[in-house]
């Protein structure tokens, strides 16, 4: 009897004893219970204004309050890092790599340095499940350039310098979609809202450390080095003055609209802004993204600032995402050949073979875009350690090939090489 | 006096439902209809005119001024903003109004519609902007469009909330009654009517639409003849008696309006320490010390409706001036304290500021023999020293606005007792002669006092000390010529009183009290017969009794903060004050 009712004891205490270490392994967790948040607005280059829910049980108010606050504060970075369309962590691998450290990462110590705000009054407060339960919703404004760089610190994510060092040095031009027949340039300088576009996307990519070209400065250059050879008496270096004209290894074109309607006897405008981004030389489009401001009584500058912060820090996140993928890839160069006509059809078709031949040595990935009679247009990956620049893909391709005719360049940029093979 | 009488006509109809309700509200269920979230102002117009529903009431032009004035003014609430209709529209509608005679609802509404709606919209445009910047959130302040442009954080949809914000109320009279009974003096009134409020919808076709009906009701009681010193200057019995009966209706209007949904008061709790809780609410929203406020928190149900679940309550402790800066946090502390974190939402519980408090008390009373001679009675009093039973019956009058100390009140009272006293009262030479006088076992104390009561809560217990001067009369009656006399010792005194209370909830407050009462014997006689009082002189000289009351005083306590009065004791007490004062006849 005495024994059954030991045997009987065990059996309670069993379940008990795995209840309590299943608790003990939730509570260990500290990763959000939710992941309910929605982005309000990029606030500034840095800053992201996010709105969350937390979730928070506990023996009183005071317990569930505690633990709601700190699950919506999780459940905000969270947002960042997983959430919406342009999360920091893109590729499986820096996800993975995340997973080893989230523990830790989500501990509440280590994730108050990245609030820059947070508001004083929740949004809506509702006990649920008969109020065993506290859900908030709560805004948080969070420093999303200090969680970045803390991943890079820890290795999670990829510096953009690093980047940089590996791709060749990335800069962006921002321009605004050309209408009728006039030229980018032109609408810079006729049109302020589109200026004022131009200069928030430019505060963005400054403030991000990608490297910006100005179209203004840029056009100013190019005046200034046909000037100097002008002067000089010397004639114009036309490929030199082509690369110069390209510029950039991402372009960025924005449209910007103004919506307005009457509120009562007031005015209101909305801003809504179109935002691409384009692999220059490629002409591959990145990302494309519509941002819309408010609609407020207001001047149409404040709009466009609002639309365009709405719209541009996902693009660059798309960016920022090509970059890496290109990383694992290689570095993408497009390489274009043409064969001098002054060989027949069989022979420059010789030509291209033994030119593509020395591409696949060069590249770890290519795919060809034209080949043509006399021209041989294609996409080449190659190792950034070992080609760190096009000039460094040239010299290779120069070097090794041994087929007919002579290879020269006739411009190299920087994802652009112009080769020429000719007598 | 006039107004004296009125309240003692009045009062023991009002108490017994007051009590009624103050022992029901013990058992009342929590709010289920509350909205989530913070109260936003309201911009409010109203139409300087009075609707009647029967067209039998003909209401004088200067009556129906008062009645609306006294509206208006209690109807200015601080938690709105108020839109000014032109004169002009005013009088368009008064005029399409008369020439339709007496109108339904829907044809109000439409008639609304046509004439007062557009003009509202465009008061409200011209101001909607600097409206609207009270509504911009916290969360809206910290983001970019403030950051960058400060003062533009307003977005069209806060516009339109300014205007979907806008309400609309009509005074209307359902009941207007006079009476002045045969050859009496008296004269009283007796009003029905309230405030039709609307909600002005905003829309391709801009209309309003009933939100609701407040009927409420207001009396009073005046000598015809006779001057009366009102906040509106001096006036006749009848028209002091609109005024009073009006201002009592407004009075309780006003408590009702707080008491819709819509226009009450909510705020998050921004700090919980203790049993202070801060929240920023302010001189803007019009609190005032001593309010309470009910606390809890916003609870889904199984069905997955949302109520408010009440955990406790609050009295306001200290008034920020948030006029300018809208972050100052005014401070409560916690009557009945629940399980309070920030965030929690405090909810207003609009009161009169005027509470009811029922006292049975008892009482030494001290009566040595002696005789009362006048030109027509002889009343001789036996010795007596025991008891008197009596029940003190007060309106206390919230004045913490005034001396700008918490929970202190003006307290205006009476007491009736009976203690057995015996004495006897010959009317006649021959009742004299054969000795044949009306006996009396048992004589009827009354007083009647003023002053100053303050409350000290240390949580749901609280301790009062009060101070009061007063008035106290023996009245022993008989009866002569079929008619009842009474006659009565007057003596003139204080009572101090200390208590302990136990708030059982938010209106109700039970406890006990102790005291003394301090009325020495004094010589002063009046006889009362058929309506008339006179005082009169005792000849009895040294063998005149001598009734007094110099003892402690203890007794049991009650109070109720009622939603309404049907009369009006700021206008009774104010009027009498006067009265006495100014001595206007």
């Amino acid at each position: 009897m005495r024994r059954f009712a030991f045997i009987t004891f065990l059996c309670l205490l069993i379940p008990l004893g795995l209840s309590a270490k299943s608790d003990k392994s939730k509570a260990k967790s500290a990763l959000p219970i939710s992941r309910e948040a929605v982005l309000v607005e990029s606030s500034s280059p840095t800053e992201i204004l996010i709105r969350a829910t937390g979730y928070g049980t506990g023996s009183d108010n005071a317990e569930q309050d505690k633990r709601a606050n700190s699950d919506a504060l999780k459940a905000a970075v969270w947002f960042l890092l997983f959430g919406g369309t342009d999360p920091l962590l893109q590729t499986p691998a820096e996800k993975s790599a995340f997973t080893a450290i989230q523990d830790n990462f989500f501990k509440l110590e280590n994730l108050k340095p990245f609030i820059s705000w947070e508001a004083e009054y929740y949004e809506a407060r509702l006990k649920i499940d008969g109020g065993k339960r506290l859900k908030i919703e709560k805004s948080f404004k969070i420093n999303k350039a200090l969680i970045q760089d803390d991943l890079i610190k820890k290795g999670i994510l990829t510096a953009t310098m690093d980047l940089s060092g590996s791709l060749g040095n990335p800069t962006i031009m921002v321009l605004p979609e050309s209408r009728n027949d006039r030229s980018p340039l032109e609408l810079l300088r006729s049109d302020p809202d589109l200026k004022k576009g131009a200069e928030v996307i430019e505060a963005f990519l400054t403030a991000r450390k990608f490297d910006v070209i100005v179209p203004e400065q840029q056009q100013v250059l190019q005046e200034l080095v046909s000037a100097q050879t002008s002067l000089k008496g010397e004639e114009e270096d036309y490929s030199y003055l082509l690369a110069l004209s390209i510029g950039s290894d991402v372009y960025i074109t924005y449209n910007v609209a103004i919506e307005a309607r009457k509120v009562g006897s007031a005015t209101v405008k909305k801003g809504v802004v179109g935002c691409r981004a384009y692999e220059t030389t490629t002409g591959r489009l990145l990302g494309t993204e519509t941002g819309y401001s408010q609609e407020r009584p207001v001047a149409d500058a404040v709009l466009i600032e609002e639309a365009l912060n709405d719209a541009i820090d996902k693009v660059l996140s798309r960016v920022t995402a090509y970059w890496k993928s290109d990383l694992q890839q290689g570095v993408q160069y497009k390489i274009l050949l043409t064969v001098s006509n002054s060989y027949d059809q069989s022979a420059a078709e010789d030509i291209i073979y033994g030119f593509a031949d020395q591409v696949r040595k060069v590249a770890r990935s290519t795919k060809e875009l034209v080949v043509a009679d006399y021209t041989y247009d294609v996409l080449v990956w190659c190792e950034p350690q070992k080609y760190r620049n096009s000039s460094d893909v040239y010299r290779f391709l120069k070097e090794n090939y041994k087929g007919t005719g002579r290879l020269s360049r006739v411009s190299i940029s920087r994802k652009l090489i112009l080769l020429n093979i000719g007598e | 006096m006039q107004i004296a009488n009125n309240r003692r006509r009045i009062l023991p109809r009002d108490v017994f439902w007051i009590l009624m309700l103050a022992m029901c509200r013990l058992y009342l269920p929590a709010e289920l209809s509350a909205q989530p979230g913070r109260y936003t102002r309201k911009s409010v117009a109203y139409v300087d005119a009075l609707l009647v529903s029967d067209e039998n009431i003909q209401v004088p032009q200067v009556y129906e001024r008062l009645l609306l004035d006294a509206f208006h003014e209690q109807l200015r609430l601080s938690r709105f903003d108020y839109n000014q209709l032109p004169e002009a529209v005013q009088a368009n509608f008064k005029d399409r109004l008369r020439g339709r005679g007496l109108l339904g609802e829907s044809e109000l509404e439409n008639l609304i519609a046509q004439s007062i709606v557009p003009e509202i919209m465009k008061v409200l445009d011209l101001e909607k902007e600097l409206r609207a910047q009270q509504l911009v959130s916290e969360t809206q302040r910290q983001s970019f469009i403030v950051q960058k442009a400060k003062d533009l954080g307003i977005t069209a949809e806060q516009i339109e909330q300014i205007l979907k914000s806008a309400f609309l109320y009509i005074p209307f009279l359902d009941k207007y009654q006079i009476k002045q009974e045969k050859d009496k003096k008296d004269i009283s009134v007796n009003l029905q009517g309230g405030v039709i409020w609307y909600k002005v919808i905003v829309g391709d076709e801009p209309r309003v639409e009933k939100i609701l009906r407040i009927t409420t009701e207001g009396t009073a009681a005046t000598e015809k003849d006779k001057m009366y010193s009102l906040d509106r200057g001096n006036m006749a019995g009848e028209e002091a008696a609109i005024c009073l009966a009006a201002q009592t209706m407004a009075m309780n209007l006003q408590v009702r309006t707080r008491e819709i949904n819509l226009f009450k008061l909510r705020t998050p709790l921004a700090d919980v320490e203790r049993r202070t809780v801060r929240f920023p609410l302010g001189k803007a929203e019009g609190i005032k010390l001593d309010e309470p406020f009910y606390v809890g928190e916003y609870l889904q149900t199984n069905s997955g409706k949302i109520r408010f679940n009440r955990s406790g309550f609050v009295r306001v402790s200290t008034v920020a001036d948030n006029s300018q800066n809208s972050r100052q946090l005014s401070s409560a502390y916690a009557i009945k304290k629940g399980d309070w974190v920030k965030g929690m939402t405090m909810i207003e519980h609009p009161r009169l500021g005027v509470d009811v408090a029922l006292k049975p008390r008892w009482y030494n009373l001290r009566v040595k023999e002696g005789l009362v001679l006048t030109d027509d009675f002889l009343v001789y009093f036996n010795d007596y020293e025991g008891v008197a039973v009596g029940t003190d019956l007060d309106l206390q009058w919230n004045i913490a606005q005034l001396t700008r100390k918490r929970q202190s009140f003006l307290v205006v009272g009476a007491t009736g007792a009976l203690a057995p006293v015996k004495s006897k009262v010959y009317d006649s030479a021959f009742e004299v002669f054969f000795d044949m006088p009306t006996e009396n076992w048992v004589a009827g104390v009354l007083n009647g006092y003023a002053g100053y009561l303050r409350r000290f809560y240390l949580g749901p217990l609280a301790l009062h000390g009060e101070a009061l001067l007063g008035v106290q009369r023996l009245v022993v009656s008989d009866s002569w010529d079929h008619e009842s006399v009474s006659i009565a010792n007057t003596s003139f005194g204080a009572r101090i009183n200390a208590g302990l209370e136990y708030a059982v909830n938010i209106d109700v407050n039970i406890g006990i009290f102790a005291g003394v009462n301090l009325f020495p014997p004094l010589d002063l006689w009046t006889v009362k017969y058929k309506d008339k009082e006179i005082d009169v002189d005792n000849l009895a000289g040294w063998a005149a009794p001598r009734i007094s009351s110099i003892s402690p005083t203890f007794g049991l306590y009650l109070h109720y903060s009622p939603p309404k009065l049907n009369f009006n004791p700021a206008g009774m007490i104010q009027g009498s004050v006067r009265d006495q004062l100014f001595k206007i006849k």
